[in-house]
């Protein structure tokens, strides 16, 4: 914890925008996916310093090759590579560092494969499939010493810093309820069957996850979004770990779970999307700290820490408070001070150069996503699951217990 | 023939006049169907209330059912039957001589009263039974118990009696579906979908069979629609069946025999099942029809907690799995029984575990299965393996943590194919254990895979209890690659091992980058002195790229020589290395790292500079607070001013007394920065100095920061006036330019005293400081108390002033809105002539919104008169007409005679594109809205909205206002959004949803519908007319009769229904439309609308 607080004071580089470092001085790195969401990554990473973007893979070569032309009209070179298989890309020794982009299944093996290569990742959230394969993607990153960044960037927002320090230093008072609301899942189509695009290895795409029909819907994030095999819940998990994530940092349980896990579901009818519309879950701390989950319909967007003293609402882009005066609090060097990252990507490129931990690792994601899950598992199964968080297993429910797990399809192995 | 006609006559009393009759003709054949025996001997003499109350829809078929139960206990002598329209009977005492109550049909009735209510429900929960007969659903509106008691709330209809439909026997062996011989069977009838339904409450009997085609294409709202059901309440029961609409359905030999044996499991004399049935919810998991099956996937789900559900499902899934080909259900009808599955699946599945297609399948279960059989199972099944095959089965092994499976495993290492070798590496890292940390020891895979190895070893070792030592030695030793020896050093230094220390210590001197950066990285883990002192000895010979990660570590571990790296660490050209310096100068704590991080972030720019202060900021140590202080009154201004932003962020206990000295400093740098920390956290006792300052201040910055700081402070304290005491009172006998800082100050704190004050120097002899009091009560307080100042001085004003003071006015009055909303439209409407520019009457509108009475609907509308300002107008009226949300409240809609009248105005307005005199407007909560044009002779009307049906209604209308009349029209073509989408002519009483009407319209389905609604709120009654676009309607109203024609030509016309109906003299007359999908527009194409005398 000492470790974190200090971390406060972590610079950031101090060259001025335009100059690059040399050569030498840059981070090589590499992107494992290159569809929606490694698009808004790009940006990102072509604007620093210190890095070089050499690497980028995908299963579909239109989008690789698109993405691998657009890094090199920006460095006005040829050397950004492309590769179909990411085990390639991982193996070649001059990598840094990764951003994982993919569906939610893939990255449980896609970090544990980087972190035995010795690359330090960025990953997308939400954090794992399951609970189970979470706990190995911590003990991967932990083993090889890695640098792991979470991509819930909202740590790095100072609105979020800002609601969750006042909670945690007791200007709130005792936190009684935590609100948490996230868009909604979706109905979907059936999907339309049809033959698998010439070149996209499907196979690939697919990797871990039961073998389907192919149809252009399913591998689209209009839909994969919101399928099970793909992701924990939908949005329970996709949209749902920002927030969820948060009220773990305001209430300071970010290493540890609830007690007791309940809720209900709107499932859409039929077709490809098969995880909750609109969801009412409430979940509980051994402290008797609620925090209810729910989708946007039903609750403001956003997070809501209510206090006996006072309430906080926090989203992107806007917070509020009542009083109002909260804030205008000053939080004192002597309180409670969370880690202060300026910005998501430049925090984990620090923390590659120092070795020091990031605002948004490992464990921390794992527990977040585990509160996830756990809410997919309780509104599915339509009872109160009671959870053991030190042991991370479900007390008394074979079947909740059951759901922690799945096989991978071979030869794909934890 | 006697008894029947007697029996006739009774039924006809007691059901009520309203319900129609049976005939002789339904009687006689309800006689030839009905049983002589009953399934089971009664316990002890039967008596059954039948319920036929029916306050809604005319179901013609209630007298039919009565007389159909009436014979079953007549002929059977299972039970005695005794009739009641009567709410008064459901009581204690009522309903005492009782063993079963049947709710027959009537519905739309509401049990209002807790007694009934409690009655009811113990009367069940009491140990006897309950029967609802279709529309019985529809009952107890508002009444969650009354709802549970049938097990489900009726929705729709979506299957008409214009086809069989499938009825599907979920429970071929249940006592209530004797009758239906094991067997599925079509019937015509009214098939109900549901809300409410709990499917993993009930057993289910009988349901639609969604699986078939044409049936599962009828569009339906819900994704399972059960038909009968029963499930126990208390320790009593319900019987629940959806059928009985048409008549003859009380006729239907085998639908009676399901009726008596459901009344006599009601009774409590037909012992039958109950519980629901996972077994037969497992099957449906197989149903074509794939929102069907999806949902039966979810409610198996919800049936998980019981052992002996989990069994039956488990069967029932294993017997559809026996059932080849499965193609694509595999996948779900694996997910399904991987939940429920028992030792009882391996037969089935252990085979599977060989063959390709299967075998992951056959994984998920046995995987989370997880029994001692199921590891044994996928041992057996490994030790016969090849490939991919086997890589599988050893993973799953791995996540079981079966270590008896390692043996099995230890061959697959020498398999010619890597991805067998890897996945067996990796499960045996996974598996942990002393045999396989043996086994991946003695392992020698290809070269390309011995970051696999290397990697299953540092897991393996991870779980190890006792010898994991060896491992990590083993991959730290030389030879290695030198990322295998820093995974090695990772795990001894995890085990602490004392060999760690020397290791460290020795990869930091290794001159080789990979190894002293692993160990740089780990040097806050590693204890004791000695590895410090060799870091710190080798610290000068390493890479920047190293020196970074350690110099950060040792700045954690508050090493002695850190602080001396650090700061020559802060020159370095490298980024990272100065970053690591800063940190741990600031972990530190000593005083000697004050200057140089000060210095260092006056020579910074921004995100260096930011962590610097931090740093400054949280630097904790004897001594700091006062060195901190002292460094802040010395040097130059610019790094003074920064530490005082440090000393404030510090909060240090001489921080106010310091900030304050410095807020007189004579450099304006250091006295705004002094100033601002002051803003932050000075107190109540901090105002009169401050206030000193700010009247003293000469240069324009500091005054400003004076202000600044005044402000600040006034805000956070609670009571306001007393705070501001110290600035009124420097008000008297300052300079001008000091009383307009004054006043500037005054302004934006607000309060009595502040108005007050403001007010008086609008007279002030200097023009500077009039001009400040103008600005700060027009464009800077929020107060409403200054509201009367500015319009005096608005209305005496000319020119600029004018202007200034009554934009302020206008800007001060929507703050006094919320809490004299009728005061502040008085006060607007009075001061018309400063109101006279569009660009005050806009801001005026813009005040108007926030006053949610009907006065200022009034003015607004008045103001529709005024061209430049009519946008604004109309928007104000529509934004007052509604709820709204604004600055985090809640605005409630205007309503009232003045608000109807001012939106009538708006209407007309609105309209005015339409041939006169016909008006439209949308019905009930619509959303988007509609809309109607007209163009060669012919309309084209688009309208959204839930449907013309039920209490309430969601459409649009096309109307005039007319008495005694006749309205025709041609329904060219009606977009068929729903099968519910209608469209035809209409005469209302009023534009409310749930207002009387009577309609004749053609609708999304093959038939149209007359449909009236008798009174405010009612039940819709609807009768099915052959009529389909293109299609004449036609409506004439002749005092309270209304009779109802249709036409293929306009010519020939058909008389179809003829209604009575109370509707006021002058009436809405014209065409109504509804999508039936409220947020879909359905368009309709209309000519010949014509509204002529009678």
């Amino acid at each position: 914890m000492e470790r974190r607080a200090f971390l406060g004071a972590m610079a950031v580089a101090g060259m001025a925008r335009g100059l690059r470092a040399a050569p030498s001085e840059r981070l090589n790195v590499g992107f494992l996916g290159t569809g929606n969401i490694a698009g808004s990554h790009l940006g990102p990473m072509l604007g620093q310093p210190d890095t070089q973007v050499v690497a980028v893979c995908d299963p579909r070569p239109e989008r690789r090759r698109a993405f691998a032309a657009n890094v090199n009209q920006h460095y006005g070179t040829k050397d950004c590579r492309e590769y179909a298989d990411f085990r390639e890309l991982l193996a070649r020794p001059d990598i840094d560092c990764v951003l994982i982009c993919t569906p939610d299944n893939w990255h449980a093996l896609m970090t544990i494969a980087a972190a035995r290569a010795g690359k330090h990742m960025y990953s997308e959230k939400p954090f794992a499939l399951t609970i189970h394969e979470g706990r190995a993607m911590v003990q991967a990153v932990e083993r090889h010493g890695v640098v792991f960044q979470h991509g819930t960037q909202q740590r790095s927002d100072p609105r979020f810093r800002q609601a969750c320090e006042l909670a945690r230093n007791g200007r709130l008072g005792r936190i009684h309820t935590v609100r948490v609301a996230v868009a909604g899942g979706r109905q979907g189509s059936m999907g339309t069957l049809g033959p698998v695009p010439d070149g996209f290895d499907y196979d690939m795409w697919l990797g871990p996850a039961p073998v389907r029909p192919y149809s252009p819907e399913r591998v689209d994030t209009s839909h994969w979004y919101f399928i099970s095999d793909y992701s924990a819940g939908g949005y329970l998990s996709g949209w749902g770990i920002h927030h969820v994530d948060i009220a773990q940092w305001g209430l300071g349980t970010e290493l540890t779970g609830p007690v007791k896990v309940a809720g209900t579901a709107v499932m859409p009818q039929g077709g490809l999307c098969d995880t909750p519309i609109t969801w009412r879950v409430e979940y509980e701390f051994a402290t008797g700290t609620k925090v209810i989950f729910t989708d946007a319909g039903q609750q403001r967007e956003g997070c809501t820490f209510e206090g006996d003293k006072g309430s906080v609402w926090v989203t992107r882009g806007a917070i509020s408070a009542d009083p109002p005066s909260l804030l205008r609090e000053v939080i004192g060097p002597d309180e409670t001070q969370l880690y202060r990252s300026a910005e998501h990507h430049r925090n984990w490129l620090d923390c590659i150069k120092t070795g020091a931990t990031t605002v948004a690792p490992a464990e921390v994601g794992h527990r977040s996503q585990t509160i996830c899950s756990l809410s997919d598992i309780a509104v599915r199964l339509g009872r109160t699951i009671r959870w053991d968080a030190k042991a991370e297993r479900v007390i008394d429910d074979e079947t909740a217990n059951r759901m922690l797990t799945r096989a991978l399809r071979a030869p794909w192995t934890l | 023939m006697k008894t029947r006609t007697m029996l006739l006559l009774v039924v006809a009393c007691t059901v009520g006049l309203q319900a129609a009759q049976p005939t002789a003709d339904e009687a006689s054949r309800i006689e030839a169907a009905a049983p002589t025996v009953a399934p089971a001997k009664p316990k002890a003499p039967r008596r059954v209330l039948v319920f036929s109350r029916n306050e809604g829809f005319d179901h013609t078929a209630i007298g039919v059912g009565a007389l159909a139960i009436d014979t079953l206990g007549r002929r059977t002598g299972a039970f005695a039957v005794v009739h009641s329209t009567d709410l008064g009977v459901l009581t204690a005492e009522g309903l005492k001589p009782y063993d079963a109550i049947v709710f027959n049909n009537g519905y739309a009735f509401k049990l209002e009263d807790p007694k009934a209510r409690a009655a009811l429900l113990a009367f069940v929960r009491s140990g006897k039974g309950v029967v609802g007969i279709h529309a019985a659903s529809a009952n107890f509106e508002g009444w969650a118990e009354g709802t549970e008691l049938m097990g489900a709330k009726f929705h729709s209809h979506p299957w008409t009696p214009t086809a069989e439909w499938p009825v599907r026997n979920e429970q071929p062996g249940h006592p209530l579906n004797a009758a239906f011989g094991g067997q599925s069977f079509r019937l015509r009838d009214e098939i109900y979908t549901f809300t409410e339904f709990h499917r993993e409450r009930a057993r289910v009997l009988l349901s639609l069979d969604l699986s078939d085609t044409a049936t599962g294409a009828v569009a339906h709202p819900h994704p399972y629609v059960p038909i009968s059901w029963v499930y126990p309440l208390g320790r009593g029961r319900v019987f629940f069946c959806s059928l009985g609409h048409q008549h003859e359905v009380f006729w239907n030999a085998a639908y009676l025999k399901h009726l008596l044996a459901g009344i006599q499991y009601a009774l409590g004399d037909l012992p039958a099942p109950d519980a629901p049935d996972a077994g037969a919810v497992a099957r449906l998991v197989s149903s074509a029809n794939a929102a069907e099956q999806r949902d039966s996937m979810e409610t198996l789900d919800r049936l998980t907690a019981v052992p002996a559900q989990r069994l039956a499902a488990e069967k029932a899934l294993l017997a559809d799995i026996a059932t080849a080909p499965l193609g694509d259900r595999l996948a779900d009808l694996a997910e399904s029984l991987s939940k429920v599955a028992s030792n009882a699946s391996l037969a089935t599945l252990t085979p599977w575990l060989l063959e390709a297609e299967h075998a992951h399948a056959a994984r998920r279960v046995l995987q989370r299965l997880g029994t001692a059989e199921a590891t044994a199972a996928l041992r057996a099944a490994l030790a016969k393996a090849k490939g991919a095959l086997a890589a599988g089965l050893a993973s799953s092994l791995a996540d079981l943590g079966d270590a008896s499976a390692v043996p099995l495993i230890k061959p697959l290492l020498a398999d010619a194919d890597p991805a067998v070798v890897s996945a067996a590496l990796l499960a045996l890292g996974r598996l942990r254990g002393p045999v396989a940390a043996e086994a991946l020891l003695a392992a020698r895979p290809p070269a390309a895979l011995a970051t696999v190895h290397d990697d299953a070893l540092a897991n393996c070792a991870s779980g190890l209890a006792a010898g994991a030592e060896a491992l990590y030695d083993a991959l730290a030793a030389e030879g290695k690659p030198a990322r295998t020896r820093v995974l090695g050093l990772a795990g001894l230094v995890g085990l602490r091992s004392t060999r760690a220390v020397r290791l460290a210590a020795d990869f930091l001197e290794s001159g080789d980058e990979v190894l002293s950066s692993g160990a740089a990285r780990m040097l806050d883990r590693i204890p004791g002195e000695p590895v410090v002192a060799r870091a710190v000895a080798a610290y000068a010979k390493l890479p920047t790229s190293v020196q970074a990660p350690l110099l950060a570590n040792l700045g954690r571990r508050r090493a002695a020589d850190a602080v001396k790296l650090a700061l020559a660490a802060l020159g370095s050209d490298q980024p990272a290395l100065r970053q690591a310096a800063v940190g741990a100068l600031g972990a530190s704590g000593q005083v000697a790292a004050i200057l140089p991080l000060a210095q260092f972030a006056a020579r910074s720019e921004r995100e260096e500079r930011l962590w610097a202060l931090n740093a400054l900021a949280g630097l904790r140590g004897a001594g700091v607070d006062a060195a901190m202080a002292k460094a802040a009154g010395e040097g130059e201004p610019a790094t003074r001013a920064m530490l005082l932003g440090v000393v404030t962020a510090r909060r240090q206990p001489d921080a106010t007394a310091l900030l304050l000295r410095a807020a007189a400093d004579p450099e304006p740098t250091v006295a705004v920065e002094a100033l601002r920390g002051l803003g932050r956290i000075g107190g109540a006792g901090d105002m009169a100095p401050l206030v000193k300052l700010l009247v003293a201040a000469r240069e324009e910055r500091v005054s400003g920061a004076a202000g600044d700081a005044v402000v600040a402070l006034a805000r956070r304290q609670t009571d306001r006036d007393a705070t501001l005491k110290p600035v009124l009172a420097a008000l008297a006998g300052a300079s001008a330019e000091a009383r307009a800082a004054l006043l500037a100050v005054l302004a934006e704190c607000g309060g009595k005293a502040a108005v007050a004050a403001l007010n008086n120097a609008l007279t002030d002899p200097d023009a500077a400081v009039r001009a400040a009091a103008l600005a700060g009560l027009a464009d800077t307080i929020d107060d409403p108390a200054a509201a009367p100042a500015l319009l005096v001085l608005a209305k005496a004003s000319e020119g600029a002033t004018r202007v200034t003071a009554t934009r302020g006015w206008l800007r001060v009055l929507a703050l006094a809105a919320a809490a004299d909303a009728e005061g502040v439209v008085r006060s607007l409407a009075q001061s018309e002539a400063l109101l006279a520019r569009a660009e005050e009457r806009r801001q005026a509108l813009g005040v108007l919104r926030w006053c949610r009475v009907p006065s200022a609907m009034t003015l607004a509308a008045k103001w529709l008169d005024q061209p430049d300002t009519l946008g604004e107008a109309v928007a104000t009226l529509r934004h007052l007409a509604a709820p709204q949300r604004g600055e985090g409240r809640a605005l409630a809609a205007v309503t009232g005679p003045e608000a109807v009248a001012a939106l009538d105005r708006l209407g007309a307005m609105k309209d005015a594109h339409l041939p006169k005199p016909w008006r439209c407007d949308d019905l009930g909560d619509v959303t988007p809205a509609g809309s109607a044009a007209f163009a060669d002779g012919k309309w084209t009307l688009k309208a959204a909205g839930a449907d013309f049906y039920g209490p309430r209604d969601g459409g649009f209308m096309l109307w005039q206002r007319r008495g005694d009349c006749t309205v025709v029209a041609k329904v060219n073509s009606l977009v068929k959004t729903d099968i519910w989408t209608k469209a035809g002519v209409m005469v209302r009483a009023s534009l409310t949803a749930g207002s009387p009407y009577v309609a004749v319209m053609v609708s999304g389905n093959p038939q149209g519908v007359i449909q009236s609604r008798p009174v405010e709120d009612a039940e819709t009654a609807y009768e099915y007319i052959p009529a389909t676009p293109p299609s004449w309607v036609r409506l004439q109203r002749l005092g309270n009769r209304f009779v109802c024609a249709i036409s293929a030509d306009g010519k020939t016309w058909q008389t179809v229904g003829d209604r009575q109906l109370q509707l006021p003299a002058e009436a809405y007359v014209g065409f109504a439309l509804s999508s039936h999908n409220n947020g879909t527009l359905t368009t309709a194409g209309v000519e010949g609308l014509e509204i002529t005398a009678p």
